[in-house]
């Protein structure tokens, strides 16, 4: 006998609305129209391996393939959130004139810092407050537009993970920007 | 005295480009090493940031700095020696980086470790291939030498003998001053030891001094000056020309019986593998034609007739993808892939699962072969997912000398590898080491010396 769903607890009613949303995604992209000549749709497997393996690489062509269909990104993007090791949503604080410098989530803070080799290179820096089993492989940007971009993260030290990357980097303008999201994969 | 710092490596010495404390850094207490100027991070940076913290926080106060070099470091630990003196340096305001004029040049290499006694704190541990390390760093110490500035070789106490040895083969003007140190206290005394600013030869070969074990070169025996002439007796013009003669033929002879004596010992290296100590003594052989003569009598004699790489895709017997196999119950096939060229494309990367390289003749030979299959860094990731290097050795007419390399199923594009085989007629630690020391240089010289030596390019094409 199926449970109701009254007497379901909140943190399962969460869970099974986070899953009905992905097999609606995933319908949507199966039950699609074909697409144009020319065009070539990102599968559900790809989208899927893509948000969820913790090495796999977002290729130049899905990232662009996220950026040119919502409904692909969408589901990216609920799969990328429901599995991250964290997930900072749209920045609510207000940002100085060049972006933002730091965000913070549920014991990670990522932040960004010059170098003295130039202006043109930054490090992005993230630390772990916290003891974790399951640690985060590549750090995910998800633009208000265009395609999201990923990049492996090193080997911590003590809990910090450090990138260094030209000020300009498209990870850079996503994380500087209030209106990305950002995912730990 | 104003100096630069070069780290000796097997692969040649690495500049020290700039060093300098690293304010961004200085709240996470973490450090960077960067390959010329440019955000990429090289692999050591982990254990510089640790060796900052435990070595270089004492010297300076700073507990985050970026490190430039010039060429790339990949792991290891013989680093530390050539990266402290160059905190060293920087402390006093000594450290030469960029443009900046220098009378030193300072190469080193040696670890750096936390003594057991607390009373030393900081001791400097031996290292490994010292003496390919000088080998490689001969070319850089002679224009250092000749732009006029005084060239150190800084190696741990325990390196000595090898370090020693190994400056010898080297000639005159390339071999620098070498200095050893125990613990870091040495370091400063062998940089700041009086009267080196006015040579850059070798000193008193009796010379003890902590930090120092200067070398007799033979140029010194050489310049020993002569004593004035005493006197000669007149002899008849007849008496001095056969003298003269026989002075000739005497000369004539000895050097054609040390000519013949280092053609044996040349052979005897040969047969026994000994490679990098055949074309040592070939290097440093006093006529070099005679030399010359010996390479050519074996360049391109390699016995391996039709010695060449082979590479089998391995894909499901049904064709499918790679990742869905597990569900289908298949096997997985071998088949042979035709270069182009020296390129080897493994297309339709969904049903990819691995590949195969092998060394092989077309045509039954004795002897030993080497494979080596090298990872191509391309965008950071790779080498966390497959080796960065495999060797393999053994005798061909025995069994197949075959390398496997299993691929993640989430493949990346432009992922390549190089293939170097090697044929030689007797097994040799010699090709082993340069196999998985990746010198390329070293590999193709072999060539001359009769061994077979063939290369190749693997490319993951969409």
């Amino acid at each position: 006998m199926s449970p109701s769903w009254g007497t379901l607890s909140e943190p399962e009613r969460a869970r099974r609305r986070r899953r009905f949303a992905l097999d609606v995604a995933a319908d949507a992209l199966v039950a699609r129209e074909a697409p144009p000549e020319g065009v070539r749709p990102p599968r559900f497997d790809q989208i899927y391996e893509a948000a969820r393996d913790p090495r796999a690489a977002l290729t130049e062509p899905l990232a662009a393939a996220l950026a040119a269909d919502d409904r692909a990104r969408t589901a990216f993007e609920a799969l990328l959130r429901d599995g991250a090791v964290c997930w900072f949503p749209v920045a609510a604080a207000a940002a100085s004139p060049t972006g933002l410098d730091a965000r913070e989530e549920s014991g990670f803070r990522i932040w960004l810092r010059p170098s003295s080799a130039g202006a043109d290179q930054v490090y992005v820096l993230i630390r772990d407050r916290e003891e974790r089993d399951v640690r985060p492989m590549a750090i995910i940007a998800l633009p208000p537009a265009g395609p999201p971009v990923c990049a492996p993260l090193p080997e911590d030290i003590d809990g910090v993970y450090q990138l260094i990357e030209r000020e300009d980097s498209p990870l850079v303008r996503a994380i500087r920007d209030p209106a990305s999201k950002v995912a730990l994969r | 005295m104003r100096a630069r710092v070069y780290i000796a490596t097997t692969e040649g010495p690495v500049l020290v480009q700039r060093l300098a404390p690293e304010a961004g850094l200085a709240e996470a207490e973490l450090s960077a090493v960067c390959l010329d100027g440019t955000p990429t991070r090289l692999p050591i940076t982990g254990a510089y940031t640790y060796f900052v913290r435990d070595h270089v926080r004492a010297l300076s106060g700073g507990a985050a700095y970026r490190m430039d070099l010039d060429r790339r470091i990949d792991g290891g630990s013989s680093w530390m020696l050539g990266a402290w003196t160059a905190h060293l340096l920087l402390s006093e305001g000594r450290l030469a980086v960029g443009d900046e004029t220098a009378d030193t040049a300072v190469y080193a290499t040696g670890e750096v470790a936390v003594a057991a006694d607390a009373e030393r704190r900081d001791e400097i541990r031996p290292v490994d291939y010292v003496a390919d390390k000088i080998a490689r760093l001969a070319e850089s110490a002679a224009e250092e030498a000749a732009g006029g500035r005084r060239v150190l070789l800084l190696v741990p106490q325990e390196n000595a003998a090898e370090a020693e040895t190994a400056l010898r083969d080297l000639p005159v003007p390339e071999r620098p001053t070498l200095r050893l140190a125990a613990d870091t206290d040495d370091v400063r005394r062998a940089l700041w030891q009086p009267g080196d600013a006015e040579s850059t030869q070798p000193r008193d070969a009796e010379s003890t001094q902590p930090g120092d074990a200067a070398l007799a070169s033979p140029a010194d025996a050489a310049a020993t000056p002569s004593r004035p002439g005493r006197g000669k007796r007149r002899r008849g013009g007849r008496v001095a020309a056969l003298l003269a003669l026989g002075v000739l033929l005497g000369a004539g002879a000895a050097g054609y019986a040390v000519w013949h004596n280092a053609e044996g010992e040349w052979e005897r290296l040969r047969r026994e593998g000994r490679y990098l100590e055949l074309a040592r003594s070939l290097d440093g052989f006093f006529v070099p034609m005679a030399a010359q003569r010996f390479r050519d009598r074996w360049r391109g004699q390699g016995d391996a007739a039709g010695f060449a790489v082979t590479v089998a895709a391995r894909r499901p017997a049904d064709g499918g993808s790679c990742s869905g196999m597990r569900f289908r119950r298949v096997s997985l096939v071998a088949s042979p892939v035709t270069p182009s060229g020296p390129v080897f494309r493994l297309d339709r990367p969904r049903s990819l699962c691995g590949f195969a390289v092998g060394a092989a003749s077309h045509e039954a030979a004795g002897g030993h072969a080497w494979v080596s299959l090298n990872l191509v860094p391309a965008h950071g990731a790779p080498a966390v997912l497959v080796p960065a290097r495999k060797v393999l050795s053994g005798v061909p007419a025995e069994s197949p000398v075959e390398l496997s390399q299993d691929l993640p199923l989430y493949l990346q594009d432009h992922w390549a590898w190089t293939v170097t085989g090697v044929w030689a007629p007797r097994p040799s630690q010699d090709v082993a080491d340069l196999l998985e020391a990746g010198d390329a240089e070293a590999l193709a010289a072999l060539k001359d010396l009769g061994l077979t030596v063939v290369r190749a390019r693997i490319e993951l094409a969409r």
